[in-house]
């Protein structure tokens, strides 16, 4: 199980994140999870003293998310390498590196996951 | 206002272990800006993890990195383990602690030579990895090989210490320690090392922590941070302190590291002479449910697994999020107003490990 | 400035660091996981070692009874060696020579060395 999870939604994630930057956490990371129904998670972790706090939110595709790398200079990489990998777009970046940061051209969001194909035997 | 020309610090660069590009842009000898870019070496582990099973995935997981590749796979199977409620034995959990603590002094011991051989002393490059060997003849005479040694499962390890190892291996210890002192002198108190790293690349204590540096970076700004101290895998039972120096420049990490050299020497010996006898490993049964955060300090700093299981054999997903990863920031600021001359040896103290940032 | 001539007297006279490799071998340790050889007649073909190998380089056919490996996937784990119900399989404690050929490793169990020994013993006892 997570510790300290909370569920949130996207409007309101700037103003919880400058609450946690006020009282002393630190940024670890940002994970983001692909639902496979259309929807995408992506939970971003902080810490403080050895215990996590984790914010959750959930988007369906296509939808921008807000980026929180003004509060917190550090989550610039992660974010560009969540846009790289998993195709979601994030206003407001630092430094945007629109989709070359760690693949080429070739490859287009390679961790969605892909539709499964159902053959029938005799078929 | 000086004249500006833009220098890559190219992915091929003879003082890199692996390609990593940053753009510099100097104005007259000074840099003012440095952008870095990656993807050089990803393979994509991520989505291999998910078309394996929760037994493969230890042999995938183990080699994303090559020299902190114990507490890869220590930290994947203490969050299969917390998933499914395995107990594991007291002396699988001492075993794992003297593997981890060798795996330590190999890192610590190819980042000393290779800081020397960035400002040049290659003498001293060459003695630090001849006793580097010394340590990799120990991995091979305990677990069979010299650098990827495979010896976790999920439930305990798989191959025992007996009693004519752990002699063989205090013995080894005490030459590594009478070796290292020669050599602490020669990094630490000569005239002109010291003139190349005092000063250079400072960062105090807030910056550190808001930039999210961890390991020994952080310890070296002054920030008490060493997740060994959380008491993970027996280190609970055994005595020490985090080093922590307050400088914040080369120096400081220098000697964080050393000290830190004759710490894990010191948390073997413990460990080989408190571990109980009994078994190593427990046998485990069924598929995990559910997800989990575990961390695990790293060599290099402190080291995140998010894993998702959903009840069949394969993993819905597996997140890592490496120490070099959570550095890179901190050396894009550290970068800033430095001369153009120091800047292979700040990208070096990082200790870039850059097939784990990018897996 | 005496140390230095202490170091270099020492030097002169010493034996070399090095090793001289290829007279000279380093021997290696006991246990250690060298590359994989099968005893092929003890072998049931099960295929638990092609089900657990993580690097997908073991191919078992039960009907023409062979046993391939792919040399050049195999990360020598030993998780086939621990697994196998017959413990066929021995890990040699040395690495196999470079070569310039790519060469699968397949053995295959006899059949006709039944057949063969029931004619050497109908022989045998035709001459007496």
């Amino acid at each position: 199980m997570l510790q300290n999870l909370k569920e949130i939604q996207k409007e309101d994630l700037r103003k919880e994140v400058f609450e946690l930057k006020s009282s002393g956490h630190r940024f670890v990371t940002a994970t983001c999870i692909d639902l496979g129904d259309g929807r995408f998670d992506i939970i971003y972790h902080f810490d403080k003293n050895y215990e996590l706090k984790n914010l959750r939110v959930t988007i369906e595709n296509g939808e921008k998310m807000p980026s929180i790398s003004d509060i917190y200079f550090a989550a610039v990489f992660v974010e560009n390498e969540i846009k790289d990998l998993f195709g979601i777009d994030f206003e407001n970046l630092l430094i945007d590196y629109e989709g070359k940061f760690m693949i080429t051209d070739e490859l287009y969001s390679p961790m969605r996951k892909k539709p499964v194909v159902k053959v029938k035997k005799g078929e | 206002m000086g004249k500006r020309t833009i220098v890559p610090f190219g992915p091929q660069h003879p003082v890199l272990p692996e390609p990593l590009q940053l753009r510099l842009v100097l104005e007259d000898e000074k840099v003012v800006e440095a952008i870095p870019a990656i993807g050089y070496v990803h393979r994509g582990l991520e989505k291999l993890a998910e078309e394996k099973d929760i037994n493969q995935n230890i042999y995938v997981v183990e080699r994303v990195c090559g020299i902190c590749s114990f507490q890869q796979a220590l930290a994947y199977c203490q969050g299969i383990e917390e998933l499914m409620g395995v107990e594991v034995p007291e002396r699988a959990k001492y075993l794992r602690v003297i593997w981890a603590e060798l795996h330590r002094l190999h890192s610590h011991h190819l980042w000393l030579g290779l800081l020397a051989d960035a400002f040049g002393f290659e003498s001293l490059f060459m003695q630090c990895w001849r006793n580097r060997e010394l340590v990799m003849d120990l991995m091979e005479a305990t677990a069979g090989s010299r650098v990827i040694i495979s010896t976790n499962i999920i439930g305990g390890v798989r191959r025992d210490i007996d009693e004519e190892k752990q002699k063989f291996i205090l013995d080894n210890l005490a030459k590594l320690e009478e070796e290292l002192k020669k050599i602490e002198g020669a990094f630490l108190n000569d005239y002109t090392v010291k003139k190349r790293l005092v000063g250079v690349g400072v960062l105090s204590k807030e910056e550190a922590y808001e930039l999210g540096c961890v390991g020994p970076m952080a310890r070296a700004s002054g920030i008490n941070m060493d997740l060994r101290t959380t008491g993970y895998a027996a280190y609970g039972e055994l005595d020490f302190e985090p080093v922590v120096e307050y400088d914040g420049d080369c120096y400081a990490r220098l000697k964080v590291r050393l000290k830190e050299c004759y710490q894990s020497i010191d948390l073997i010996r413990q460990a080989i002479s408190k571990m109980p006898e009994g078994e190593i490993s427990t046998p485990v049964k069924g598929f995990p449910n559910g997800e989990v955060i575990s961390r695990v300090e790293q060599p290099r700093g402190e080291d995140v697994y998010y894993i998702k299981a959903n009840g069949t054999k394969n993993l819905e997903r597996l997140r890592i999020r490496t120490p070099t990863f959570a550095n890179i920031p901190a050396l894009v600021k550290m970068l800033q107003g430095v001369d153009f001359a120091e800047v292979p040896m700040l990208v070096l103290t990082i200790d870039p490990c850059i097939s784990c940032t990018e897996r | 400035m005496f140390g230095m001539v202490k170091n270099v007297l020492n030097n002169l006279f010493s034996k070399p660091a090095t090793r001289l490799y290829p007279k000279e071998k380093r021997p290696f340790f006991k246990g250690t996981r060298g590359s994989l050889e099968i005893e092929i007649d003890k072998c049931i073909f099960c295929g638990i070692c092609q089900r657990k190998c993580p690097a997908n380089a073991i191919v078992v056919d039960r009907n023409a009874k062979m046993w391939q490996l792919n040399q050049y996937k195999c990360v020598l784990c030993n998780v086939c060696v621990e697994s196998c119900p017959k413990k066929c399989l021995i890990s040699k404690e040395q690495f196999n020579a470079p070569t310039t050929y790519k060469e699968f490793y397949i053995q295959k169990q006899q059949e006709q060395q039944l057949e063969q020994e029931k004619e050497a013993k109908v022989a045998g006892a035709g001459k007496q």
